[in-house]
């Protein structure tokens, strides 16, 4: 009994420890949904780490059966909340960023970036229920079931949702990449 | 689905270039996950304090209009809004307001008053007279002195039953038409 006093809170240093590393594995995958919500980096790494401060703050108290689905549910609640709060920065990334990627020059990368700009805009355009869907599967990368057990729906809702938010991001795409040919 | 798939694959092409680059910059620059972001941090509380003056000014706004609401209910309409408790009956029975006005009374002796309008002054004396006998008549000093505040609303009560104000208010209607 009192080895097990004296154990206990080591025990409980050593399971926040694991858990927290357990959570810090998603930290890029949280930050590519909040990417997905929010529209633009900037908000996205303070979305992320928004994110993270309450995941810490409340896994003891939670203890989620499934930490990724558990701290996607929080990312995606806290980027509501941040649409809420305020409109979103606006422009995407800068043309800095886009340099960085594979040492790829601003001119190059400008009709990607517009393409980019108009599945960001169809995906803006979405209902809330399928942009929950399509980001968490798209950006998060998470399986059907894991974005079933974050929304608290069924897989086969979820392979529905997604089938229409790709379905309507698709057609928007193609009417704008249409329109610009033309 | 799958007659989506082709096609979607140039979608989740652009979308995995989206995210590429943005993970570039993410992992250029330090991230702390325990801590709030300053700038929302600063945004949260700005926000807060902004809205506090908002929630007030709603509340006040909100009380004013249930305490307007509530006496044209109970008088049934705003002519006997005249009736309002004078000051020095509501305070009647305040032991540190009789002390006030001791020292008031002290600091006046010293001190010239300056010309009244007779009219003004019938109607003051005619409401601290009808004070004084409520007081007298509710005998209130000593609950008050003792903090008893259930006793102070009994007399309170009491004083509104016995339409006390409404004679200060009369007496005023009167002087008023006499002057007119």
């Amino acid at each position: 009994m009192a080895i097990e006093e004296t154990m206990a809170p080591q025990l409980v240093l050593v399971r926040e420890r694991d858990g927290r590393q357990e959570l810090l594995a998603n930290r890029d995958r949280v930050y590519c949904l909040c990417l997905g919500f929010a529209g633009n980096a900037a908000d996205a790494r303070d979305l992320a780490q928004e994110t993270f401060a309450k995941a810490l703050a409340h896994y003891e108290a939670d203890r989620p059966a499934n930490p990724q689905a558990w701290i996607m549910r929080i990312a995606r609640n806290t980027c509501l909340d941040m649409a809420r709060r305020k409109k979103s920065r606006g422009p995407l990334h800068p043309v800095s960023e886009w340099n960085a990627v594979d040492g790829r020059t601003p001119e190059s990368e400008a009709g990607r970036e517009e393409e980019i700009a108009i599945v960001r805009r169809a995906i803006d355009g979405l209902p809330g229920r399928l942009r929950d869907v399509l980001v968490m599967r798209e950006y998060g990368e998470l399986s059907y079931q894991e974005i079933a057990l974050a929304l608290e729906i069924s897989s086969g809702t979820v392979m529905s949702r997604l089938n229409r938010a790709r379905r309507f991001v698709l057609k928007f795409y193609r009417e704008e990449h249409h329109e610009r040919q033309s | 689905m799958k007659d989506n798939r082709e096609p979607w694959d140039e979608i989740a092409a652009l979308i995995a270039l989206e995210k590429k680059a943005a993970l570039v910059d993410f992992h250029r620059r330090e991230f702390l996950p325990g801590a709030l972001p300053l700038r929302l941090a600063a945004t949260g509380s700005g926000s807060r304090l902004q809205l506090r003056p908002a929630i007030a000014a709603l509340a006040a706004s909100l009380l004013l209009a249930a305490g307007l609401a509530s006496f044209w209910l109970l008088n049934g309409g705003w002519g006997s809004i005249a009736a309002a408790p004078a000051l020095s009956e509501l305070f009647a029975d305040s032991y540190l307001y009789s002390l006030a006005g001791s020292t008031e009374a002290a600091a006046s002796a010293t001190v010239p008053a300056p010309a009244a309008n007779p009219n003004f002054t019938a109607w003051a004396e005619a409401g601290l007279g009808r004070a004084a006998a409520a007081a007298e008549a509710v005998d209130s000093l000593a609950p008050v002195e003792r903090g008893d505040p259930a006793e102070v609303r009994r007399k309170l009560s009491r004083l509104i039953r016995e339409n006390a104000l409404e004679h200060l208010l009369k007496q005023f209607r009167e002087i008023h038409n006499k002057e007119a």
